[in-house]
C-alpha cells in the first residue's frame, strides 16, 4: 500500500526530517508510526499524502509513484486516501454534513445518496444525530470523530492519521482508536502516527519506530 | 447532471460568500457599476448622436437662402433651374412663416422671443433634396455655380458639419471605451484584490479543501461564480442608474436643445446585455485571478 525506497527529506533548515527510509506497509495492515517529537512521523505522512516531496528516494502509494503524479492529478489521488489530523481541520462555517460531504458534492453525488452516505458514516462514529451541528457546537472528541467520518465517507483504501488523539483525553483517545480498528477490520489500511505509548501498548498493530528521522524499527 | 450539480454548488457557495462579506462586495459592486456606467453612458450618447446623424443623412439637403426683396419671377426661375439638375430629388420653397414654424418645432424656447406681427426676420429659402448616393465633388461644383447667381444670398449645406459630427461621435465612442478600459482595469484590480482579501480570510478553509482532494477548478469555482454574480449585479445596477439618468433628462431638462437631441432613445437591449456580460466577465476574471496558483494554498503555506 505504501512503499518508501531510500527516502530522505531535508527542509530548509538543512536538518534531516527523514534519512534514507526504506519500508513497506502492506494492504489491510494496522500500523503505528511512533517516536519522540521531531522523529519524522508527520513528514512520513505528508510524504505519503504528497503534501511534501522527498529530497531523494521514491514514495509509492496505492501503486503510484508520487514523483510522477502531476499537479492536476494530485487532487484525484488524495481522494483515494482518508486523512485525519491532530487539529481536526474542520471548516467552522459549515455543518457536520457539509464538512463531511464536500468531496461527494464535487464528485456530483445526488443529494439523497450524499445524505444516506453521511448518515451511515456518522453512525459508524456515533454521531448520526449531529448532522446539522456546526463544529463549534461539538466537543473535541466529537470533532475528531467528524474528521474521521469525513476521511471515511469516500470509502478510501488507505487511512492516514496524524496524532489523531493528541488533543483528546485518554478515554476519548481510546474510543477513537477503537473506531480505527473497526475501520481496519473492514479492509482499510490504517496508519496512525502517535507518540502516545499507552495507545501502542493497548491496541494491537505493527509498530514502526522513528527517531531523529531514522528508521529504528520497521516492526516487521 | 453532475456538472450541473457542481455549478449549482458553486453558485450557492459564491452567493453565500457575497452575503458573508457584504461590505467588501458592496465596494466591489460600486466600483464595477461605476465603470460599467461610464461605458453605458458613452454608448447611450453615441447611440443617440448616431441616430440623429442617420436621420439627418436621410434628409440631407442644400438650403439656398434667397436675398431679401427678390421678385417671385426670379425665385421661380431659380426653381426651374434646380429642377433640371439630374442629381436633385426635389425642391421646395420655404416661406419665412414656414421657416419660423420649423424653427419653433426644433427649439420650442424660440416662442418666448417677442417677435412683432409682420416682423419675421427669416428669409425665403429653397430646400434642395439630393438623390443618393451623393457625390461630394458634384455637390461642391453645384454649390459654386449656385453661389454665382445674383438672387442667392447664401448656400447652406450641412454635409461638412455632419461629417464633423460623425467624427465627434466616433471620438466620443472611443473616449468612452478608453475611459471604460482604464476604469475597467482598476475595477478588475479592485475585484481581484477584494476576492484575494476574502480568500486570505478563508485560507484555512481553502487549504483544508485542497488537502482533502479538491481540484483547483473546484476551489476557484465559488470565487469565480461569486465574481460573476457581482459583475452581473453591477451590470443591472449600472443599467438602472442609466435608465434613471435617461428619465431625468427626458422629464426635467429636455427643454435644452442638445440634451433633448441626445436623449431620444434608451440603450438598445443588446447594449444592456453587453453591460451585464462585460460586468460578469470582469467579475469572473477578478475571481479567477485572485487566488493565483491554487497549489500555493496548501496547508501551512500562509500560516
Amino acid at each position: 500500500m505504501i512503499r518508501f525506497y531510500h527516502v530522505s527529506k531535508i527542509y530548509k533548515s538543512k536538518n534531516y526530517a527523514l534519512q534514507d527510509i526504506t519500508l513497506t506497509i502492506h494492504p489491510r495492515e494496522f500500523c503505528f508510526i511512533t517516536g519522540p517529537s521531531g522523529a519524522g512521523k508527520s513528514t512520513f505522512l505528508k510524504l505519503s499524502l504528497g503534501e511534501e516531496t522527498p529530497t531523494s528516494g521514491q514514495v509509492l502509494v496505492t501503486g503510484r509513484n508520487l514523483q510522477t503524479i502531476s499537479h492536476s492529478e494530485f487532487p484525484y489521488f488524495r481522494r483515494k486516501i482518508g486523512t485525519v489530523f491532530q487539529d481536526f481541520r474542520l471548516i467552522p462555517s459549515r455543518t457536520v454534513f457539509e464538512n463531511i460531504t464536500f468531496l461527494l458534492t464535487l464528485q456530483g453525488f445526488a443529494p439523497n445518496e450524499m445524505r444516506k452516505r453521511a448518515f451511515d458514516t456518522l453512525r459508524l462514529v456515533g454521531l448520526q444525530g449531529r448532522m446539522d451541528s456546526f463544529p463549534e457546537e461539538l466537543s473535541g472528541g466529537e470533532q475528531q470523530r467528524v474528521a474521521i467520518a469525513r476521511a471515511l465517507i469516500s470509502r478510501p483504501h488507505l487511512l492516514l492519521a496524524d496524532e489523531p488523539t493528541g488533543n483528546l483525553d485518554p478515554e476519548l483517545a481510546h474510543e477513537i482508536m477503537r473506531i480505527f480498528q473497526e475501520i481496519n477490520a473492514t479492509g482499510t489500511t490504517v496508519v496512525v502516527a502517535t507518540h502516545d505509548k499507552s495507545l501502542i501498548t493497548t491496541f494491537s498493530g505493527r509498530v514502526i519506530v522513528l527517531a531523529k528521522g531514522k528508521l529504528i524499527d520497521s516492526g516487521e | 447532471m453532475n456538472f450541473i450539480r457542481l455549478l449549482l454548488y458553486f453558485l450557492k457557495e459564491g452567493i453565500s460568500g457575497i452575503l458573508r462579506y457584504k461590505t467588501l462586495h458592496l465596494f466591489a459592486i460600486f466600483i464595477v457599476s461605476l465603470s460599467l456606467f461610464v461605458l453605458g453612458f458613452s454608448r447611450y450618447i453615441t447611440l443617440n448622436i448616431n441616430s440623429i446623424l442617420e436621420l439627418w443623412e436621410e434628409s440631407l439637403e442644400v438650403r439656398l437662402i434667397i436675398k431679401d426683396k427678390t421678385p417671385n419671377t426670379k425665385i421661380e426661375e431659380t426653381l426651374n433651374f434646380l429642377r433640371k439638375q439630374v442629381f436633385i430629388e426635389d425642391t421646395k420653397l420655404i416661406t419665412p412663416k414656414e421657416a419660423m414654424e420649423l424653427l419653433e418645432k426644433i427649439s420650442p424656447s424660440i416662442k418666448s422671443v417677442p417677435f412683432r406681427e409682420n416682423e419675421n426676420p427669416l428669409p425665403y429659402s429653397i430646400s434642395v433634396r439630393l438623390k443618393k448616393p451623393v457625390s461630394q465633388e458634384l455637390i461642391k461644383n453645384f454649390i459654386e455655380e449656385v453661389k454665382k447667381r445674383e438672387e442667392i444670398e447664401e448656400v447652406v449645406f450641412d454635409w461638412q458639419w455632419l461629417e464633423k459630427l460623425k467624427k465627434y461621435s466616433q471620438f466620443l465612442a472611443f473616449l468612452g471605451w478608453l475611459l471604460f478600459i482604464s476604469l475597467g482595469i482598476s475595477s478588475l484590480f479592485t475585484v481581484t484584490a477584494i476576492t484575494r482579501i476574502i480568500a486570505l480570510s478563508r485560507k484555512e478553509e481553502i487549504s483544508i479543501l485542497y488537502s482533502l482532494g479538491a481540484t483547483p477548478f473546484a476551489i476557484r469555482g465559488p470565487f469565480v461564480t461569486g465574481g460573476i454574480a457581482v459583475g452581473c449585479l453591477s451590470g443591472f445596477i449600472s443599467i438602472l442608474v442609466l435608465l434613471f439618468v435617461h428619465i431625468l433628462i427626458r422629464h426635467f431638462v429636455s427643454d435644452l436643445f442638445i440634451l433633448n437631441l441626445i436623449s431620444k432613445e434608451f440603450l438598445l437591449f443588446s447594449d444592456q446585455l453587453m453591460l451585464i456580460f462585460v460586468g460578469a466577465a470582469m467579475g469572473g476574471a477578478g475571481g479567477f485571478l485572485s487566488l493565483g496558483s491554487v497549489h500555493d494554498w496548501k496547508y501551512g503555506h500562509y500560516n
